[in-house]
């Protein structure tokens, strides 16, 4: 007689194993890198410009006008970042790798017309000012969200000698242009800042466009519904929301901020401190991309890959071990790095501010604010790794809690005086850090059980 | 409110959906005791598998019910994990329960007896307030702590993937089941024709229901469900996704797999009184199995020898030379081998034909490749497909029964053949030899009604046809001796008889 | 067909070139508007430029494909100047020399990440310890022992070559314990309908050939041709016909060979019809293909045993032995036949 026969169909969605060995590893880049550049930049414009333009009034709104640039455009296409990225992890892992580029064309066509739709309302409010100015800032702006976009794709080419050659182009352009065009106030230097980032943009596309295969020119496939992830985009819009709110509420504040250029404010005693304590970041991050990005990234595809070749539990479970271990070690790493860090700045410091040419006034602020942004590194270390676990509603969480707490603690402290000014961001760090520590290792501890029973069935 | 038939029968994978030797089995006895009224659940696997119900339903079948496994995981997102660690330790011994019932020795201390009681009532609770469910299996953590535990003690290194999948797999249509367990049609006594899923539904009613459960095994299904093991193409293709998976994964799942079947095989015996089967050999199976002697006991199937004496009558004094395969298209039946035998014998009897009158839509790719197989050792114009066939008018045509079949248990085709006079070749499986040579001294002396080959071995099977079709004697007493032991031993009266008798024991419980 | 293609390719070269003129026009008039002072007018035309370079940038396949004209105008339009340079001088030569997306065959493959295993212990005793070999597994098969050893040593029959596989198999068939046979059954089924499926397939592809008959097929047939014979050798080279069946299989596996070989010269398929040629007990033919194969290449190691064959089927006993002193060391490889070959070598050293 004929029994019902089993098939040992699969139940399970391939995919949604298999997406765990995607490298998610751009996430971490993205959320980092432009965000850091932007603070380099500006920390590079304001102390070395001080020296060598002498029309500070112009400089002072060129400033705070690239300041805004970049907080408006990380601010504007955080969640198309995001999205972004995991589209081209997901094309990298099918081996569609011709997509990339047509799609990362088509990101840059849809980007660079709603930028600059969203701009030119804005920028007509910039009443005293030339329409030449305001014409480059829109570009600018525009030029600014495509850089993140060709970034993303940028880094997860890891053409690393050609990365570094672009920025130099880049960044060696924008000081040449900015020289050049001082002499004609703010719009020369907007001016020579644009032909820079413009350089930028042209010679990443370049690269990628050579190394790269495409099969057509611009696709714009990324925006079928199936392929975007609306959680990662509130994510990106989040994490961004959450790392620049304390600086706009210092800005928005009439106590704090002051209007500099058209709707454009400044905080003069705060700004600075925040900028110069993101330089010190460069240690931690540098043990970030190592730590994380290379260590943990592999222990991570090595499990995985184990999962879904069929190892042992016992390999799992040492492999899990394995990839919480280099997680510890990563988070070791860079609170051990940053705590050296703030010991040289606590030491370094004044002398510091005094070569920057900024008063000792801004001491004590610069110390908090360098404390802050080391837990701001861990923090970023933790939502990295959470990436690589596809843990989004963990993400979304954290990402949340730091945009809350640095909000209101910000807020906060603001209006409980100017001795407790930048408390607020610090302890906000402090806060997210701590709690994503804590969903981290609660989620390592049951990683392989989550991996397996968390598998939805597919009939 | 339905009523409350006399038996329901479990069906798994047959009547009234599948055309076959088991289905023609339950519709002889559904028919032949009009006084009993009888409710069927089936249980198929696809939906897509099945199409019309196949039989003309009897008067005394007052409920029919169907239910397809796939649809095991459709509730996976109704009900929450809500058992607690009481049920998982109770789950624990019941699997305990299994693994020591079948390995026979016990380690000390281990008392059986209360295993098994617990073992009933973990059955008894499953999908109910206080038993699991399968939202449990799925996201408890103390799930997962006894699938881990069961892989490191067994072949720890083995693919776990594979092996949590399996799991998950068999695991699912066990809850279904009990669902339908729960909300099945009441009836007085259930009968399941077979151990596997069917059985363990059997197991689960006379559980809750507390009602007798019979069983009668035609097949053995363990064994059946090795070969579909063996055919599975997943072997190939294990979700380890690597090219060559190692050896001791693809055994390590098959054990798995058919320590499985073996252990609802077992529950099943466990629950029902009497367990019936159709010859001795296949009683020593099942005492191997776990049933329990006293239960078992054997009652063959019959036919009407009445209902074929126009077959008989109807032949035409010569022996045509025409071989028949009478059964579905599907490997089981191991049509090549019969393809393969037909090429043999014409090359030796040029004007001998193949028939093959059976079904093919049950696995259509095996009719193609059989087809296909034909057509590429040339005998295309000499076999023929013929499809599903009235046996009264297709055995007066027939010179030779063939059976190619690599597993049967007693197939009603051969007694089928001797009662309209057709002798028969089989291969050596099931209740084949019996039939064909005769099983009791007293049967053996009737003679030889054909001839009994090793399975899969083509020249064997045409060496014995061409015997048959050339030497007319020995045809004519073969003949013979067909006639007179399917009427001696192979009655219809008899086995209706005895089932009456084991339905009216049920029925006063 | 090709003459509204090239008519189309035209008025794609006239749209393109017009759209540069316009781009360019418009910009220069976009310039003189905003160093007037003038910004709606300059905006306005710097638009029309952008479009215009749209058209240019996309090669005047507008009305095909939007993608690459919208991209174009929207990088030209948004930055001034900086955007067509960029868009002309980087963009547009890449969109123009697009790679196809390579596929060397070659892939970096990083080294499996080994972790420190404890030891667990293993149920599978049987399974574990069966290595694949034949000697070992024909040994196990034959014995009497637990049939789970018997079952594991099938299982791993199913990796090996159909030649040494199937004797074997052929033994399980007839084993004591009902699980090896079945289970020697399915292997041997699935083995023959692997073959006999892929048969099919290439008579599909042979028949479509066929329907499309062109000069420039011919490879492609000889290609089906030599298929087919190899798959229909494998049937008679694995035992799964005997008899008449495989005389008939040898003739078609012959035919098919013969007719890919006049389409295609191939030293190996010359060899391989000097074996289906010695199966059939033809040594003639058989010396034919085997001088055939020696000039299309074949190296003169592989051809001595089958000519050493030859030798053996036209009685002409005396080559055998230098014939097999030439095939060479490979002892491993042919187990068999180098009993052979020192069977004959030793006894023309001994005289």
């Amino acid at each position: 007689m004929a029994g019902v026969g089993f098939s040992l169909k699969k139940l399970r969605d391939d995919d949604s194993y298999t997406g765990l060995v995607r490298l998610y590893g751009a996430a971490g880049i993205i959320s980092s890198g432009p965000w850091l550049l932007s603070i380099l930049t500006l920390l590079f414009i304001g102390i070395i410009g001080r020296q060598l333009v002498p029309n500070t009034v112009a400089l002072q709104r060129f400033q705070v006008s690239v300041t805004w640039l970049f907080a408006a455009s990380l601010l504007w296409t955080g969640p198309l970042q995001l999205m972004f990225t995991r589209f081209i992890a997901d094309r990298d892992y099918l081996g569609e790798h011709d997509q990339t580029l047509p799609n990362l064309h088509g990101a840059l066509a849809v980007v660079g017309a709603a930028t600059f739709a969203l701009a030119v309302p804005f920028v007509v409010q910039f009443e005293d000012s030339s329409w030449l100015f305001k014409w480059l800032l829109a570009s600018a702006f525009v030029v600014l969200s495509q850089t993140w976009m060709a970034i993303i794709v940028l880094t997860g080419l890891r053409a690393h000698m050609h990365v570094f050659g672009c920025f130099a182009l880049g960044y060696g352009v924008t000081f040449l242009g900015c020289m050049l065009g001082a002499p004609y106030g703010e719009t020369g230097l907007l001016g020579g800042f644009v032909a820079g980032q413009s350089a930028l943009l042209f010679s990443s596309l370049a690269v990628l466009a050579n190394k790269m295969p495409a099969k057509s020119p611009v696709a714009f496939r990324f925006l079928e519904r199936r392929s975007l992830f609306f959680e990662l985009g509130v994510v990106g819009l989040l994490y961004n929301l959450g790392v620049w709110i304390d600086k706009l509420i210092f800005w928005w504040s009439p106590g704090t901020g002051q209007r500099v250029l058209g709707p454009l404010y400044a905080s003069e005693v705060y700004d600075l401190p925040i900028f110069l304590a993101y330089l010190t970041i460069v240690p931690g991050m540098a043990v970030f991309l190592v730590r994380v990005e290379t260590d943990f990234a592999e222990a991570h595809h090595a499990f995985y890959a184990a999962v879904r070749n069929g190892a042992p539990l016992l390999h799992l479970e040492t492999l899990c071990q394995e990839m919480t271990d280099s997680a510890r070690r990563a988070v070791i790493d860079i609170v051990k790095i940053q705590g050296i860090t703030l010991v040289v700045c606590a030491t370094v410091g004044p002398w510091l501010l005094k070569v920057a040419g900024i008063s000792e006034l801004h001491l004590p602020l610069f110390y908090i604010d360098a404390a802050g942004v080391a837990l701001q590194v861990i923090m970023l270390a933790v939502t990295s790794m959470f990436f690589y676990l596809d843990r989004r509603r963990a993400v979304s969480w954290l990402t949340f809690m730091l945009f809350a707490s640095n909000a209101s603690l910000t807020y906060l402290t603001q209006r409980m005086g100017p001795e407790f000014y930048g408390y607020g961001f610090a302890i906000a760090m402090a806060i997210t850090s701590l709690a994503g520590l804590v969903a981290l290792s609660r989620t390592f501890q049951h990683l392989v059980r989550d991996t397996f029973m968390r598998q939805p069935v597919v009939s | 409110m339905t009523k409350e038939a006399d038996i329901a029968l479990l069906l798994e994978g047959t009547y009234p959906y599948v055309r076959g030797g088991v289905s023609s089995w339950v519709h002889q006895i559904i028919t032949g005791l009009p006084l009993i009224t009888f409710s069927l659940i089936f249980v198929g696997g696809r939906r897509t598998d099945y199409g019309e119900i196949r039989y003309e339903l009897p008067k005394n079948v007052v409920h029919v019910e169907t239910h397809y496994l796939e649809d095991a995981w459709k509730q996976s997102k109704a009900g929450r994990a809500r058992a607690g660690e009481n049920q998982f330790l109770q789950s624990a011994q019941l699997h305990d329960f299994l693994k020591y019932s079948a390995e026979g020795k016990r380690p000390g201390g281990v008392d059986l007896d209360a295993l098994g009681k617990n073992a009933d009532r973990v059955l008894g609770l499953l999908e109910r307030p206080d038993g699991l469910c399968l939202a449990d299996y799925l996201s408890h953590p103390l799930a997962w702590e006894q699938i881990r535990k069961a892989h490191l003690e067994g072949d720890d290194q083995a693919s776990f993937v594979d092996y949590f999948w399996s799991l998950r797999l068999m695991h699912g249509p066990l809850f279904q089941l009990a669902r339908i367990a729960n909300s099945a049609a009441p009836a007085r006594a259930y009968h399941t024709i077979s151990t596997g899923y069917a059985g363990f539904l059997g197991a689960l009613l006379q559980r809750r229901r507390q009602r007798p459960l019979i069983l009668t095994e035609h097949g053995i299904y363990t064994k059946e469900r090795r070969i579909d093991l063996n055919q599975a193409d997943w072997f190939e293709q294990l979700h380890a996704g690597r090219e060559d998976a190692s050896l001791g994964t693809t055994t390590a799942l098959r054990e798995l797999w058919i320590r499985f079947f073996e252990s609802i095989g077992r529950l099943t015996y466990r629950a029902a009184d009497p367990i019936i089967s159709l010859y001795d050999g296949n009683r020593s199976r099942q005492l191997q199995d776990g049933a329990d002697a006293q239960r078992t006991r054997v009652i063959v199937n019959g036919i009407d020898p009445k209902r074929f004496a126009p077959a008989f009558t109807q032949r035409s004094p010569q022996v045509p030379k025409v071989i028949g395969l009478i059964g579905r298209v599907v490997p089981i039946k191991d049509v090549k081998t019969f393809i393969r035998t037909i090429r043999q014998v014409i090359s030796v009897l040029p004007e001998a034909e193949g028939w093959i009158i059976g079904g093919s839509d049950e696995d259509p790719v095996y009719a193609q490749e059989c087809e296909a197989l034909a057509r590429s050792l040339g005998i295309a114009d000499k076999l023929k497909f013929l499809g599903h066939q009235n046996v009264i008018e297709i055995l007066p045509k027939l010179g030779v029964l063939m059976l190619t079949s690599i597993s049967e248990a007693q197939p009603l085709a051969i007694l089928e053949a001797f009662a309209a006079g057709v002798p028969c070749i089989a291969t050596d499986v099931g209740a084949c030899r019996e039939q064909i040579e005769g099983g009791t001294a007293e049967d053996r002396s009737l003679g030889l009604a054909g001839r009994v080959v090793p399975f899969a071995d083509a020249e064997a099977l045409a060496r014995a046809a061409v015997e048959l079709l050339s030497d007319t004697e020995t045809w004519h007493s073969c003949q013979a001796s067909a006639r007179k032991r399917v009427a001696q031993h192979y009655s219809q009266e008899a086995m209706l008889d005895a089932y009456l008798k084991v339905y009216q024991r049920a029925l006063e419980v | 067909m090709q003459q509204t293609s090239e008519n189309a390719g035209g008025i794609r070269s006239w749209m393109s070139a017009l759209g540069l003129l316009i781009a360019l026009g418009a910009e220069l008039g976009a310039l003189l508007c905003a160093l007037r002072g003038e910004q709606a007018p300059a905006v306005g035309l710097h638009a029309l430029s952008a479009l215009g370079f749209g058209l240019w940038a996309a090669d005047g396949k507008v009305m095909s494909r939007p993608g690459p004209f919208i991209a174009a105008c929207m990088m030209v339009f948004t930055i001034p100047v900086l955007g067509a340079l960029g868009v002309a001088c980087l963009i547009v030569p890449a969109w123009r020399n697009q790679r196809p997306a390579e596929n060397d065959g070659i892939v970096e493959i990083s080294l499996p990440h080994a972790a420190a295993v404890s030891g667990g212990s293993s149920a599978q005793e049987g399974a574990q310890q069966v290595r694949i070999a034949p000697a070992p597994i024909e040994f196990v098969l034959r014995s009497q022992g637990a049939a789970q050893k018997r079952v594991a040593s099938v299982m791993a029959l199913r990796r090996m070559d159909a030649a040494r596989a199937v004797p074997l198999l052929r033994v399980a068939l007839g084993d004591t314990h009902e699980d090896v046979r079945l289970l020697a059954y399915a292997i041997l089924e699935r083995r023959e309908k692997e073959l006999r499926g892929r048969i099919e397939v290439l008579l599909g592809d042979l028949e479509a050939l066929q329907a499309a008959s062109a000069a420039s097929e011919d490879k492609q047939r000889a290609a089906v041709l030599k298929a087919l014979a190899e798959q229909h050798w494998e049937l008679v080279h694995g035992g799964f016909v005997s008899g008449d069946v495989e005389k008939q299989t040898l003739t078609a596996a012959a035919r098919y060979g013969h007719e890919s070989l006049l389409h295609a010269q191939d030293g190996s398929l010359a060899l391989l019809l000097g074996r289906i040629q010695l199966r059939a007990r033809k040594p003639g033919s058989a010396l034919q293909y085997l001088r055939a194969a020696s000039s299309l290449g074949v190296a003169s190691s592989v051809l001595a045993p089958l000519y050493a064959e030859v030798a053996f089927l036209m009685r002409k006993f005396d080559a055998i032995g230098p014939l097999l002193a030439e095939a060479g060391n490979a002892p491993l490889a042919r187990p068999k036949l180098d009993a052979v070959a020192r069977f004959w070598t030793t006894r023309e050293d001994q005289t």
